[in-house]
């Protein structure tokens, strides 16, 4: 009976529902690409990486991953070690940093290099030619905006070195790679201009070749971390289990290795997926701290529109409520009517909410993603289950809290005196 | 509704309402209004009882505390059998839902409502089958003659058919007492008349209504008439 009266009062006045519905649809697709925004950055990263498959990622001591061009010495001897661990699968050394590229003839732009062995599946997806192929030093794997600068593509010739000599125009030490396949990397910035190479090519490149210097470490567990058993193993160099071990489906995988090797090895960084989401939340608080201000303004907003629009109704119907309860309905029955025209309202605005906030999440993040300093494959609003769940949660709570006036309104009121003044005007 | 049905409050001698130096003070910016002073009277089963008065004699504030909507300043008020001062608002509200039905002067329908709907909301919070709470509403609304216009909203309606619509609505949980307050004060004389014979129609049929109006031919109906002044019955005369 609550809902069938509640719905009937609301579209007493259809304008000013239909405006309430509207206000409310809106501030509360504000709230939904809040809660998009306030994790959208960290879930996008986890998508990413549940894509490339690896659960522990080793840095230089202080660093996340590529976030600067700083090494840490003995890489494979580390990398060895890791995978000696039983709960490892396999690790991918990698070795990365700014260069310079070229073609022959032509001047040469700044570059990025990945240095990694197959499997590459880590860092970049081939979509034209062929990978990279183990033992094959020469090959070169480079991304659409190398070889649009470059002009340049399948089965041409890539100049690179680590320096450029600018006095004299020309590249110290260059080496000449054959273009083999045209790459997406999953972590190039929009305007980065990248290629990869072999590991161990990639360490000479960058005069790392002496140190054995290795930028990351991405390490696959066995599909049972914890069982000990080092059968079907692989190691640095071994790619017969080549691919991904498993999904990095659970964040929480990995996080005993990690504290093991940050135990074992004091000058690197390890982080499981999630204590790399966490690090990355860390450093991105301000988009935290963004959302959760227009997302409490949005809700503020709901509550007013709901309380007013609900109480408004409410004051103009008090007659009609000493009615209902002269004719027998329970005290408490008017008041889950409030609540039920308050929630309604929500529900109603639920559509407006999801579908624009859904579109105007779209059209921020094509806005957003074009700045230079963030890697393609990253969005800033992302949808997920958590981010409709909270909004939801929000949004009906918003609705509840705006039905605690009209309902206290209703709850206080005296039948007979309300009639009288039905009556008298 | 058949005669055999509203006479299920078969006549008996326990009187329905018992009032006795019923009184009811408001304040009003610090003065005290007497609005009822040492009221006593007793409504039995089946009788047909008028209240007429001056306006603010105190006619409306004695039906709503006979209705149990408002709860007397003092004396004593036994609705039923039950001490009317007893009883919470959770029990006065069950008492209004079973025992009581009202008719007021302005038919307060609900407009968004049809006929039909409005004359079900006391049955569905009585929780009715549906079947049953159908059936019922049927039944009353062709008792008062607006069994073909169950689906009409009250703007599609004629005050005299409104206020059958809230006839029907105080009837269909079969009341013991009805209590009208100036049932034809917003209707035509012809439509006055109307509903003036419905009610009668229902005392014949064994409803006890206590009716309060300004209407002298109206009031002629009732079996007994009681006349108001400052707050006192004056007279009370069968």
């Amino acid at each position: 009976m609550v809902r069938f009266l509640a719905l009937r009062g609301l579209f007493r006045h259809p304008a000013r529902t239909l405006l309430g519905v509207l206000g409310v649809g809106v501030a509360g697709a504000l709230l939904f690409d809040m809660q998009m925004l306030s994790r959208g950055l960290q879930a996008s990263l986890h998508d990413i990486l549940r894509e490339v498959g690896y659960e522990v990622r080793v840095t230089p001591r202080g660093t996340l991953p590529f976030d600067t061009d700083a090494t840490f010495a003995d890489g494979h001897r580390i990398a060895e070690a890791i995978a000696a661990h039983p709960d490892v699968d396999h690790v991918a050394p990698v070795v990365g940093g700014a260069v310079y590229a070229s073609r022959a003839g032509q001047p040469p732009v700044a570059a990025f290099v990945y240095g990694m062995d197959p499997p590459t599946a880590a860092l970049w997806r081939v979509l034209d030619g062929d990978d990279l192929a183990t033992g094959d030093s020469t090959r070169a794997v480079i991304s659409g905006a190398l070889a649009e600068a470059l002009g340049i593509g399948v089965g041409d010739t890539l100049i690179a070195a680590g320096e450029f000599v600018a006095q004299l125009g020309v590249l110290r030490s260059p080496r000449t790679y054959r273009v083999a396949g045209i790459a997406e990397f999953h972590f190039d910035l929009r305007s980065q201009r990248t290629f990869a190479i072999g590991t161990r090519e990639a360490q000479r490149l960058r005069g790392e070749a002496e140190r054995d210097g290795l930028s990351l470490i991405a390490i696959a567990l066995t599909s049972a971390p914890s069982a000990r058993s080092t059968e079907g193993r692989s190691g640095v160099g071994d790619h017969e289990s080549a691919g991904r071990a498993r999904d990095a489906g659970d964040p929480d995988d990995g996080q005993a290795l990690a504290g093991w090797i940050r135990d074992t090895f004091p000058e690197v960084e390890a982080y499981s997926v999630r204590e790399a989401l966490n690090a990355v939340q860390g450093q991105l608080s301000y988009f935290n701290v963004f959302s959760l201000v227009l997302g409490t303004v949005s809700m503020v907003v709901c509550v007013l529109l709901v309380g007013t629009i609900v109480a408004l109704s409410i004051g103009e119907r008090l007659g009609e409520m000493a009615i209902l309860r002269a004719i027998g309905l329970r005290r408490r029955r008017l008041v889950g009517l409030v609540f039920a025209e308050s929630v309604l309202l929500v529900v109603l605005s639920l559509p407006i909410a999801f579908g624009v906030g859904h579109l105007i999440a779209l059209w921020l993040d094509s806005i957003l993603t074009r700045a230079p300093s963030i890697p393609m494959d990253m969005s800033f609003f992302v949808f997920t289950q958590r981010a409709v769940v909270r909004t939801l949660v929000l949004l009906f709570a918003a609705g509840a809290v705006a039905g605690l006036y009209p309902a206290y309104l209703v709850s206080r009121m005296r039948i007979a005196p309300t009639l009288h003044r039905e009556v008298v005007g | 509704m058949t005669s055999a049905q509203t006479q299920n409050h078969a006549t008996t001698d326990t009187p329905l309402v018992v009032a006795r130096e019923l009184a009811k003070d408001y304040h009003l910016d610090g003065f005290a209004i007497h609005a009822l002073r040492a009221v006593t009277m007793q409504v039995r089963s089946s009788e047909f009882v008028s209240i007429m008065g001056p306006s603010g004699c105190g006619k409306s504030t004695l039906l709503h505390l006979l209705g149990a909507v408002d709860v007397p300043s003092s004396g004593e008020l036994v609705l039923f059998g039950r001490d009317a001062a007893r009883l919470n608002d959770a029990e006065r509200t069950e008492l209004r839902l079973r025992h009581l039905g009202f008719i007021f002067q302005r038919f307060f329908l609900l407009p968004m409502l049809s006929a039909q709907e409005n004359v079900e909301l006391p049955l569905m919070e009585a929780n009715v089958p549906r079947d049953e709470r159908e059936a019922r509403v049927r039944e009353v609304l062709h008792y008062v003659g607006l069994g073909e216009r169950m689906r009409h909203k009250p703007g599609q309606l004629s005050g005299g058919e409104q206020q059958r619509v809230a006839i029907a609505r105080a009837l269909v949980n079969r009341p013991k007492l009805l209590l009208a307050d100036e049932p034809t004060g917003e209707l035509d004389e012809a439509t006055g008349r109307q509903i003036a014979a419905l009610l009668e129609r229902l005392h014949e049929d064994g409803m006890s209504i206590v009716m309060v109006t300004h209407n002298p031919e109206l009031a002629a109906r009732a079996t007994r008439r009681l006349h108001m002044r400052d707050g006192r019955i004056q007279e009370d005369a069968s």
